[in-house]
């Protein structure tokens, strides 16, 4: 099982200078739990999404399969004379629309679950108390070669940039 | 990083993290009060009679209600559009706020959100049973089938309805649910620390695993984002292809190209009546006062103001172009079967409750006065009512031809259908109340210092 050191915070503010500070002690903040999104934890663990270019890739993908399946099924399929109008009609541009949302959203759904790992009867990884309460929480992975030394000095940077609680396992 | 305090604290009471975990899931973890049995019983009770009137009319047909040949869509037609403009509030209220970065959004989102989902579910109740067959509802899904294959037409109007609402519901479910989950973890990690074994396993399996990792927030607040952006022109499109329902026939006081804007301002206008009223509600009963403030409602009560002279003036332009056009059958129903004639009062209704009564938010005296908001609001729920039984009504009772002309009254099975939807989304709102945390706690807490202010 891998060990961790965890440094409890009660204020969201210390956490960022905390990661700035153990980054140029050249230690890797493993992960921050948080009640709440953010943006200056976000921004000091360098964290980067790509989420938006699959979101438009999904669009794109949803845009096509939806004019595929109209044209198939409206003008080659099954054409229908309505009036005499034509098959192909400038009308598709509606359900186009709501259908390239429809697809955008359920793919973006699904991926989002891939990515993160969590679905229906997913277990929630323990870490500390309270986490989705009031506390903020960075985790450090301890490497094998780390050694004592190491870990106390983490520990003494986590405490002396105000975390409430340092603890290993 | 600059903090300009416009508003003043969106939340009162100088609350902790931990004090906004404990107010957000006291009703979730505590007995319902009870008048909460109450309200579900009386609910229940509506939602049963409600399916008793399905059951009439789906066993015995469309005839055991009012319609006849010339007016061909009555209650149904106008309670689905009610249904789905009050629907319109919660995205409109999560998705535009959000977009434009209004932080007052988070004490209100969530309740809108449920608002929305539960009210288009009452909503598509109608076209599905107003069908008459119910039971050949999936012939309007594109599958390749043993008819021809016969396909769908995508040029009708009708069918944009059935695509555009349920992608309204999926994605409105979506971005609700999706934004509920930290909650269901907070409820799931305090249900495990008083011992309550059901509850955790509830929350546990509804909370998705979720551990408030930050790499799943930034995902998270990614996908809200793209949620949000891609649901934001779906509001517009869902009601505007409501009206085109109407806009793309030929009768009079239809036929006009001012109907998607107005309708769509029109879903958001009742909407947002119906946010006001259910947040009184909220704040009033569950004494959500620090996170449901009166700036909150002032806010709203401001919107209304506006959204009610945009009502006003798509009143008047119908009226003005209805004489301006020199169509006779459009100026007959303007002014000879709204404004005057049979229908008056249902005209006066409308134009009444929708753009006089809410010009009463001008006075800060009334925004401030609670009471006086409720009733107000109670008024726009009741005003949009009107607006559509006028459309409706009105058009169809006196077409073109004076030998078609023919009187509506509902069957006493139409106004039980009418109920049972107000009673299923009365039980589906209290459900909302006690098994889900009405307010976005972790969205609450962000705002809650003006140091995290610093992504805007």
């Amino acid at each position: 099982m891998e060990k961790n050191i965890i440094g409890i915070y009660n204020d969201e503010m210390l956490v960022a200078p905390a990661i700035n500070q153990l980054r140029d002690k050249n230690v890797e903040v493993q992960d921050v739990y948080t009640p709440f999104p953010v943006f200056e934890i976000i921004e000091a663990m360098k964290l980067k999404t790509r989420f938006p270019y699959f979101a438009f890739a999904f669009g794109v993908i949803g845009f096509s399969l939806t004019f595929w399946f109209m044209y198939w099924t409206a003008v080659e399929s099954y054409p229908l004379n309505i009036g005499g109008k034509p098959s192909l009609s400038l009308s598709f541009v509606v359900i186009l629309f709501v259908m390239v949302i429809n697809i955008t959203v359920i793919s973006s759904l699904i991926a989002f679950f891939i990515r993160v790992k969590k679905g229906p009867g997913s277990k929630a990884k323990y870490v500390a108390d309270g986490i989705n309460d009031d506390k903020f929480v960075v985790l450090i992975n301890k490497t094998k070669t780390m050694t004592d030394d190491d870990s106390a000095k983490i520990s003494e940077i986590l405490r002396d940039s105000g975390a409430v609680d340092v603890q290993e396992n | 990083m600059y903090d300009v305090k416009v508003r003043g604290s969106l939340i009162e009471g100088n609350k902790s993290y931990h004090q906004i975990s404990e107010d957000i899931s006291k009703p979730v973890e505590s007995r319902a009060p009870n008048w909460w049995f109450i309200a579900m019983s009386i609910s229940t009770v509506m939602l049963i009679a409600g399916i008793w009137a399905g059951f009439v009319t789906i066993s015995q047909g469309i005839g055991t209600w009012g319609l006849n040949n010339s007016v061909a869509w009555g209650w149904g037609i106008i309670n689905f559009v009610w249904w789905i403009g009050i629907g319109h509030a919660g995205t409109a209220f999560s998705i535009f706020l959000l977009i434009l970065r209004q932080k007052w959004r988070t004490s209100i989102n969530r309740a809108a959100e449920a608002m929305t989902v539960f009210a288009v579910i009452s909503a598509g109740i109608f076209p599905m049973i107003h069908m008459g067959r119910i039971w050949l509802a999936f012939y309007i899904m594109p599958y390749p089938n043993s008819r021809g294959p016969l396909w769908v037409n995508f040029n009708s109007p009708l069918f944009w309805d059935v695509v555009a609402i349920s992608t309204y519901l999926m994605a409105s479910a979506t971005f609700w649910y999706v934004g509920m989950i930290p909650d269901f973890a907070t409820i799931r990690d305090r249900a495990k620390k008083t011992g309550n074994v059901v509850r955790e396993f509830v929350y546990d399996l509804l909370s998705f695993g979720w551990d408030g990792s930050t790499r799943t927030w930034l995902r998270f607040e990614t996908l809200a984002a793209i949620l949000g952006g891609l649901t934001a022109p779906l509001v517009i499109s869902v009601h505007s292809i409501v009206s085109m329902d109407f806009a793309t026939s030929i009768m009079p006081g239809w036929h006009t190209t001012i109907f998607p804007p107005y309708f769509v301002i029109g879903a958001i206008f009742s909407g947002f009546g119906m946010v006001l009223t259910l947040m009184i509600i909220i704040r009033k009963l569950y004494k959500f006062q620090d996170y449901v403030t009166k700036g909150h409602l002032d806010a709203i009560g401001r919107i209304l103001t506006f959204i009610s002279l945009i009502m006003a003036t798509a009143y008047i332009t119908e009226i003005f172009i209805a004489w301006y056009s020199g169509s006779e059958y459009e100026f007959f129903t303007f002014f000879k079967n709204r404004i005057t004639g049979d229908y008056y009062w249902a005209f006066y209704a409308m134009f009444i409750c929708n753009a006089v009564i809410p010009q009463l938010f001008w006075i800060k005296k009334i925004r401030s006065n609670i009471t006086i908001v409720f009733i107000i609001s109670i008024f726009i729920n009741i005003g949009m009512w009107f607006e559509r039984y006028v459309i409706v009504i009105t058009s169809l009772s006196k077409d073109y031809l004076p030998s078609a002309w023919a009187d509506y009254s509902p069957t006493f099975v139409e106004v039980m259908l009418y109920v049972g939807t107000i009673g299923l989304f009365l039980v589906g709102v209290l459900g909302f109340f006690k098994f889900i945390p009405m307010f976005a706690s972790s969205e609450i807490k962000g705002i809650l210092k003006p140091t995290t202010d610093s992504n805007d």
